[in-house]
């Protein structure tokens, strides 16, 4: 385990094993949820040695009664004992204290910052939250440190970040929701530029015919000189009871950065992508539903050409009874090449406490590379529900791909969650 | 350290002085007459008519409550008294806690108050934008573990946001759409594969 995440992670037991001896009281009642994710896999691996890879996930979130104080906490382990690797990952770590519910609010920790910065990503922050206009304005800032995505190196320092946030929800009851950010990344390296982002949007349903929701949200590098990273534009549509359209537009130009992290579309685009879709769902059973989606992208590929993407999809899920499934047919085709797919996921209710699982997955696909092949997939599993909360996954697993033409997998997963008052 | 971790999990979890029961199904039993009493009642001068049904007696000409009031019968539906003050429906109640699990105490509780358009078959691609624009709502329900699962881990014993199969075509995908891997992963992710790191 990496120091920082240890000292960290100790930091955050000391204050919890305090809280635990000052608990008994109603001054802390409030509600513990604990869940504990396992995953284990007997397979060869592309070395065509046997690997045993293991995963643990702990998650645990407390607040009290009147939510004035919570806790969150995620952590990972891995380990594959037959190749002597191991792992540990810090996802999430934090507190937030609402002294005034009307008024304030403060936090610190490691967060999965999704909702304050402009992108989603995880930082080292502490931070307050000022709520006016009964609560219908809030705006806060923060500052602290963001951290690298991957693994194998995940509590290493990205940049430096501060950043403020604003939303205002009018008093209606089909509220506009308006909100603004802002975030500054400074690198502090002379090779690397200081980042000014800007992200700001609105949203809003419509009562009446067909219920409209429709929003609008765009990013904007405002460091000179300035340029619009993106622009998105949609709606859905509840045209009748049993149908549903969802319409978007994008235009996306996230360009690689100075910094140490850039973005995979800056790859296989120099300039502007811009993307229409639509996705169209209808009802056509009490329990069964189909959707059929279409997305056409176009981007420059290398000045001066632009070529074009193309996907479509075509869903249906079944829901009745002891039995349900999805089976899920898609179509993509890029410069890359084409790929045709088709994905069946089935589940049987056996009895209360058990549950079968199959799954089928076929895809071929013609790469512009001149490969043709195809990859499947196979895997019965069973599912038990031990007892209450206790989930146990037991599958097998047959693929043939052109990594290797027979893989035969074993496959567990034990799952237990607890909501708690305390 | 994990020894120590699962330790402390069973403490929190078994030591009989702190934790009561299992969080309950029944969203009216949650409800704490006296903690109201002591912290919104008197302060916000709100009296058992809010609540309760009264009655005009005719002999007394006095308002009287319901011969029913000690089995707390109710003025109105029990779901919109609780919601008229922990939804923010009413500004004056901006303060009470808003988040659904504060009565909806169990999995199954929330389960039942599901939005609609998480129902949609392409609300794994739309959440993105309601979480933009209104992401605290979804900690009324949503643990941050729920995105960590998608967003952050990575495992490759049960893909959860790709197939199996994905990565033998994910670069026609990935030139089809190449702006969509951006909301996971970066360049990095690339690079440790494709030059072994």
């Amino acid at each position: 385990m990496k120091r920082a995440d240890r000292k960290i992670l100790n930091l955050f037991f000391l204050i919890l094993f305090t809280l635990l001896l000052i608990m008994p009281g109603d001054l802390f009642a409030g509600l513990l949820r604990f869940e504990s994710d396992n995953y284990g896999s007997v397979k060869n691996g592309e070395d065509l040695r046997l690997e045993m890879p293991l995963y643990e996930y702990l998650a645990a979130s407390y607040s009290t009664n009147d939510q004035a104080f919570q806790l969150n906490g995620n952590i990972g382990f891995f380990e594959d004992p037959l190749k002597g690797r191991d792992d540990f990952y810090l996802y999430v770590i934090d507190a937030t204290y609402t002294p005034l519910p009307d008024f304030f609010k403060m936090y610190a920790g490691r967060f999965l910052n999704i909702f304050r910065s402009v992108d989603s990503t995880t930082t080292d922050t502490v931070g307050s939250e000022f709520y006016l206009l009964d609560k219908q304005l809030s705006a806060g800032g923060f500052w602290g440190v963001e951290r690298e995505l991957e693994m194998g190196n995940f509590s290493s320092t990205r940049a430096y970040i501060s950043g403020v946030y604003s939303s205002y929800q009018t008093p209606d009851m089909f509220p506009y929701t308006f909100y603004l950010k802002y975030l500054n990344r400074d690198y502090s390296n002379p090779s690397f530029p200081v980042e000014n982002v800007m992200q700001g949007g609105v949203h809003k349903a419509f009562p009446g015919l067909w219920n409209p929701e429709m929003f609008f949200d765009t990013e904007v590098d405002v460091t000179s000189p300035s340029h619009l990273k993106r622009l998105e534009v949609g709606t859905d549509l509840y045209t009748s009871l049993l149908s549903t359209w969802r319409l978007r537009g994008l235009i996306y130009n996230f360009l690689a950065t100075e910094g140490v992290q850039q973005p995979i579309f800056s790859i296989f685009s120099q300039g502007i992508l811009y993307e229409a879709s639509a996705q169209f769902e209808y009802r056509l059973l009490d329990d069964l539903v189909s959707s059929i989606s279409f997305s056409y992208d176009n981007y420059l590929w290398q000045n001066p050409t632009r070529t074009n993407g193309y996907l479509l999809e075509f869903d249906l899920k079944y829901y009745a009874g002891p039995f349900d499934g999805v089976n899920t047919f898609f179509y993509f085709d890029s410069y890359g090449g084409e790929v045709f797919g088709d994905r069946l996921i089935l589940h049987y209710k056996l009895a209360d406490f058990v549950r079968l699982r199959g799954e089928v997955d076929y895809d071929y696909y013609e790469k512009v590379t001149s490969s043709e092949r195809f990859s499947l997939h196979v895997e019965p599993g069973i599912d038990f529900a031990l007892w209450d909360r206790f989930r146990l996954y037991l599958g097998g697993e047959f693929n043939s791909n052109n990594t290797l033409e027979y893989d035969f997998r074993f496959n567990v997963r034990l799952i237990y969650a607890l909501w708690r008052d305390v | 350290m994990r020894c120590g971790i699962i330790l402390f999990a069973g403490l929190v979890l078994f030591m009989p002085y702190n934790c009561r029961a299992e969080a309950s199904d029944n969203i009216l039993s949650m409800f704490d007459h006296q903690l109201h009493e002591r912290k919104v009642f008197g302060i916000q001068k709100i009296d058992c008519s809010r609540c309760h049904n009264f009655s005009l007696d005719p002999l007394t000409n006095k308002v009287m409550p319901s011969e029913n009031l000690k089995f707390s019968s109710f003025n109105r539906p029990f779901k919109e008294i609780c919601h008229s003050c922990h939804t923010g429906g009413e500004k004056a109640y901006s303060a009470a806690p808003h988040a659904c699990y504060t009565c909806h105490r169990r999995p199954e509780n929330m389960s039942a108050i599901k939005p609609r358009d998480h129902e949609n078959l392409a609300w794994k691609q739309a959440h993105s934008t309601a979480a933009r624009a209104g992401g605290q709502l979804c900690m009324n329900c949503h643990m941050i573990s729920q995105c960590v699962k998608c967003h952050l881990r990575r495992q490759d014993v049960e893909p959860i946001n790709h197939s199996r199969n994905f990565r033998f075509y994910h670069s026609i995908q990935a030139r089809a759409e190449p702006h969509r891997c951006d909301a996971c992963h970066t360049n990095q992710y690339c690079v440790n594969c494709h030059l072994g790191n």
